[in-house]
């Protein structure tokens, strides 16, 4: 290998990104102020600013191939002993690495629209680049004064590194943070063209037609990466779940919802010239949530398994949002002028208003979880004590907002454009309404049977109304979502019909008639297809509400049973290789005919470099009903006795079907049409220019609720804190994947240094209100402040749960143990805080702006559309006869050719 | 291996930044050729008519379909079917009216070109004639 001074190098090549983004954004300007010869010179900036970028990350890697630990990051990271796939993720596996890894993401995505814009958008270029550039800029100025990867150390070298996080030491961590990244990042390409917009005052449709793949492609890079997220928790920490709330899942939760409003609502600007403030404030919010949701995890404010180390680029971040927040708020309102609708509003009963109400919604949403995420930062600051808020806190609230939003789903493809009738509507949704009446009467009648009840057992979280009404609604929540998912599925199937049958009238056959509708309108089938991936998700995630868990010490050759499975223990082994040691148990699975349905191999990883963080690695069986989770918690070396816990989680297999949907439905919508391949490849500008190519070249483009089910007897190994890792993937979720376009990025990169093994042992639950009481109250011994005591298997936790156990057998109720817990432990020890004073606001807050937007959302259509009518009533002169007539012509004209492209 | 793939990438991007750093100074200073194919910035009217243009199109077809489908009524289809197209017609002719001064411009510019190549060499006794239909053609087209 050559000797190269990286330290110095590195910081170097920071240093040029920065003065090189500099230039090219003074370029960018100039440019913008009547000298369009520097866009030439920021175009060539721009590319010259991604070279640099991309010489940044490869000298880091480089540095991490060799073992070059006079760089703290590399020491802090890597080690001798690690394989090569790992020393390239540890790129992105701490703080300093993953931000070089997001700015070189930018530089990918600036690369590219710096490619695609050639000829295109003359007068949006100078902005989208400057932009760009700008961003680039905040975090390399970012990494050189507070985490700066290439930082050696004061003293000599260590003589080995740290080495990676276990956690990080696995493929979903190669793949899931890369991918989210790309969507995070995704997003800066859409705001750069709407920050264009809005400075050259070019507010048409034109920048919405502009970002319309942009924003699809950051859109589904997201939902890829939020999902793998699912996947890597599900299968990797195993704790049993696969979506905790966490404040680093909420936080690129959050862009997700406002940009899918965004998607529904950029359609309507499309369309009929509407909404343009409101799609500008959505793509402005995306962005800004999208440096929200880092900043929350890379200030280290709130903690969270995922979060990095408290630092100092909270304070660069918190100056950059400010900026962000008065810049774009200028500029809003000086354009406001300029976006005034083209059209009103014709109906309340349109497609146009169930989009406004699906915005609201997915705001609302998002509200919700701004809220809860940022509670206990507010308690904190406000009243000097941080609340809790669980997982338990949130469901109780975004479940049935899910649910409204699963039900506009299905009602807002049946309703037409510009204005229905309510004999229509009623005539278009009755066979949804009857599909999914059946399919509700069918689970209600047979769910018992089936084993999946309709209604589930649930305990009000408060003595209060608001807790009945929570329990109220946790209870009727399966039968609810089952039905709606029939609602969905049935729309959607007849939105596919009836597209088909109207084709078919023209002479076509079935499948040439499905065939020419799907590429006809690939956005909008591609959209009923994601519909289709989302309705069967939430049918999943249906399936939380009949978890069943067992738990069983087992000598070889003893068995376990579960919900129709028996699974034996065969023996125990041992393997180590040049990093870990690894202990299996080997463990065959039969059904209840005593067939044998197949192996597992459950096992605990111990890393040489982290001795004292034994993972978890977990074993799954997949299966279209449930899935048989496997955890092996200990072995007795000397006696061979293991210790098992077994999880049937019903239905899980449908999120990631629902998934691969998704993928599909957005692949359909991204897909070019043949003219527009046609017109990329002979673009009038560059077909005469095509020997001489220059980037400036072309023409101007004129164009869990976990309750019901038995009582059961639970162990928690040494998860609780999800802190532990699979052992093998199963086959559908690498059918996924290998679906799903693999990027490379940043969030969930676990930092913690939490080990569920430290809090090992066994957890018994008796009955539902046990389970509900311990999901609520956190452990408070000190060392897993975060840790719910239905997981926490230390000593201090089985005691107080005995406790507990003692007085609900005393006939105390679940809110009273909870009340007497927060006031010896205080507020943070309860995962929902109460029911009184600031801990009301958790739900009154959103729930008051979500109804007051509701309100101001039916007042405002009600006034679009008195004045729409109005203004059809005087729609500017008609043409003269007989130009009408020649325009009637050239129109029809147009139509045909529209028809046959 | 890799180590050296990392080395030869580090290099190949120092390597694009200096030429793509050089290309920018240059184009900055204006010793690069810049290439403008329709160097106008000032086809914003042009554009947002195209554009709905597009919009217009598709909606009179979305339009037609959703009365097929079964979601509008007849008189609703009607009613909206006729505020769409006459608006289209009328953008119809807007374009029309709005590519009007190019097609002069056009014309003016090959009748410089003529008249100049006529003043080098001697015209054709029906030369009149042939530019006037050249004018007329393109018009036609």
């Amino acid at each position: 290998m050559p000797s190269f001074d990286i330290p110095f190098l590195g910081n170097l090549l920071l240093c040029s990104v920065l003065v090189c983004s500099a230039y090219t954004f003074s370029m960018c300007m100039g440019a913008a102020g009547k000298r369009p010869h520097m866009l030439l010179a920021a175009r060539y900036g721009t590319y010259a600013t991604c070279a640099l970028v991309l010489a940044a990350v490869c000298v880091l890697a480089y540095a991490f191939q060799t073992h070059d630990f006079r760089i703290r990051y590399v020491a802090r990271y890597s080690d001798r002993s690690m394989h090569w796939t790992y020393l390239l993720t540890s790129l992105w596996g701490g703080q300093d690495g993953s931000m070089l890894w997001w700015v070189f993401l930018v530089c990918c995505y600036t690369a590219a629209v710096n490619r695609w814009m050639r000829g295109r958008y003359l007068e949006f270029q100078p902005w989208v680049l400057a932009t760009l550039m700008s961003i680039v800029a905040f975090f390399i100025a970012t990494m050189l004064f507070a985490a700066n990867p290439f930082a050696t150390y004061v003293s000599a070298a260590p003589p080995d590194g740290e080495g990676l996080n276990p956690l990080l030491q696995n493929y979903w961590m190669t793949i899931h943070p890369p991918s989210l990244y790309l969507g995070f990042v995704g997003w800066s390409v859409p705001f750069a063209f709407v920050v264009a917009a809005l400075a050259t005052g070019r507010l048409s449709s034109e920048w919405v037609l502009a970002v319309r793949r942009w924003a699809m492609l950051a859109w589904t890079f997201l939902s890829i990466g939020l999902t793998l997220g699912m996947i890597w928790s599900y299968e990797e920490l195993g704790w049993g779940g696969y979506w905790a709330w966490d404040p680093v899942e909420n936080a690129s939760f959050m862009p997700w919802l406002v940009g899918t409003a965004y998607l529904h609502s950029a359609i309507i600007q499309e369309r009929y010239g509407m909404l343009k403030v409101w799609n500008v404030f959505l793509l402005l919010l995306t962005y800004f949530m999208t440096i929200f949701g880092t900043f929350l995890t890379r200030s280290g404010l709130i903690s969270s398994v995922h979060s990095f180390a408290r630092s100092d680029i909270g304070n660069y971040f918190v100056g950059y949002m400010i900026a962000l927040a008065v810049g774009c708020a200028a500029l809003l309102i000086w354009r406001l002028p300029k976006l005034k609708a083209e059209h009103k509003l014709q109906s309340l009963l349109s497609r146009e208003f169930a989009f406004l109400f699906n915005n609201w919604i997915l705001l609302f949403m998002m509200l919700v979880v701004l809220v809860l995420t940022t509670y206990p930062l507010a308690t904190e600051f406000f009243e000097g004590e941080p609340a809790t808020v669980g997982p338990a806190a949130y469901n109780a609230i975004m479940v049935p907002i899910g649910l409204i939003l699963l039900c506009l789903m299905g009602v807002g493809p049946m309703v037409a454009w510009r204005k229905a009738t309510g004999k229509n509507l009623r005539r278009a949704l009755r066979y949804p309404i009857a599909t999914a009446g059946a399919v509700g009467a069918g689970h209600l009648m047979f769910g018992d049977s089936l084993g999946f009840p309709a209604l589930v057992d649930s305990v009000a979280p408060y003595d209060t109304f608001a807790g009945e009404v929570f329990a109220a609604i946790t209870e009727i929540c399966p039968v609810a979502s089952t039905t709606l998912c029939a609602f969905v599925l049935g729309t959607i199937f007849q939105e596919f019909a009836r597209g088909t049958l109207v084709r078919m009238r023209k002479g076509e056959t079935w499948f040439l008639a499905f065939v020419t509708l799907m590429s006809r309108a690939r956005r909008r089938y591609g959209g009923y297809i994601v519909h289709v991936g989302i309705a069967l998700m939430y049918f999943g995630f249906t399936g939380a509400a009949y978890d069943v868990e067992t738990e069983g010490a087992l000598m070889p050759g003893e068995s376990l049973s579960i919900e129709g499975y028996r699974v034996r223990y065969d023996q125990s082994r041992r393997e180590v290789d040049r990093n870990k040691m690894a202990i299996y148990a080997d463990l065959t699975i039969f059904n209840e005919s005593s067939d044998k349905l197949g192996t597992a191999a459950p096992a605990k990883f111990i890393y040489h470099t982290h001795r004292e963080m034994p993972t978890t690695e977990v074993s799954i069986r997949v299966g279209a009903r449930d899935d048989l989770y496997l955890i092996m918690s200990t072995i007795d070396p000397a006696s061979k006795r293991g210790t098992f816990r077994a999880i049937v989680r019903p239905l899980v297999v449908w999120i990631w079907v629902g998934f691969a949907f998704l993928l599909l439905g957005a692949a359909i919508s991204l897909m070019p049409t043949a003219r527009e391949l046609l017109k990329g490849s002979i673009t009038p500008g560059t077909r005469g220019a095509r020997s001489r190519r220059r980037p400036f070249d072309g023409a101007l483009d004129p164009g869990g609720v976990r309750a019901g089910g038995a009582a059961r007897t639970v162990s928690a190994p040494a998860s609780g804190s999800p802190a532990e890792k699979w052992s093998r993937p199963s086959t559908p979720m690498i059918a996924l994947l290998l679906v799903s376009p693999i990027g490379m990025g940043p969030v969930a990169s676990a930092q913690s240094s939490s080990s569920s093994s430290l809090h090992a042992g066994s957890v018994v639950i008796e009955g539902d209100q046990e389970r509900i009481l311990f999901q609520r109250t956190l452990c408070q011994c000190g060392d897993c402040a975060r840790l719910p005591m239905d997981s926490c298997g230390c000593s201090w936790a089985e005691n107080k749960r005995a406790e507990m156990r003692q007085r609900l057998k005393q006939g105390e109720t679940v809110p009273q143990i909870m009340e007497e817990y927060r006031a010896q432990y205080g507020r943070g020890s309860i995962a929902i805080p109460p029911d009184s004073g600031s801990g009301r606001l958790m739900w009154a807050l959103p729930l008051a702006i979500g109804t007051f937007a509701a309100v101001g959302l039916c007042f405002v259509g009600r006034l679009w559309r008195s004045r729409s009518l109005e203004q059809y009533r005087s729609d500017g002169p008609a043409l003269e006869d007989s130009t009408h007539s020649d325009y009637e012509a050239k129109l029809e004209e147009e139509l045909r050719r529209l028809e046959g492209d | 291996m890799l180590g050296w793939m990392c080395v030869t990438l580090a290099g190949a991007g120092l390597v694009g930044a200096l030429y793509g750093l050089w290309q920018s100074l240059r184009a900055a200073f204006g010793a690069s050729e810049l290439v403008l194919a329709i160097g106008d910035l000032n086809h914003a009217g042009r554009r947002a008519l195209l554009e709905e243009k597009s919009a217009l199109l598709a909606n009179i077809r979305d339009l037609e379909f959703e009365r097929d489908a079964g979601k509008l009524s007849s008189n609703d289809f009607g009613r909206l079917d006729r505020q769409l197209r006459r608006r289209a017609a009328k953008v119809l002719q807007l374009l029309d009216e709005d590519i009007e001064p190019y097609r002069a411009q056009a014309e003016h510019l090959i009748r410089s070109e003529l008249s100049r190549t006529h003043s080098e060499t001697p015209p054709p006794e029906d030369g009149e004639n042939d530019e006037v239909a050249s004018s007329s053609e393109l018009r036609n087209e």
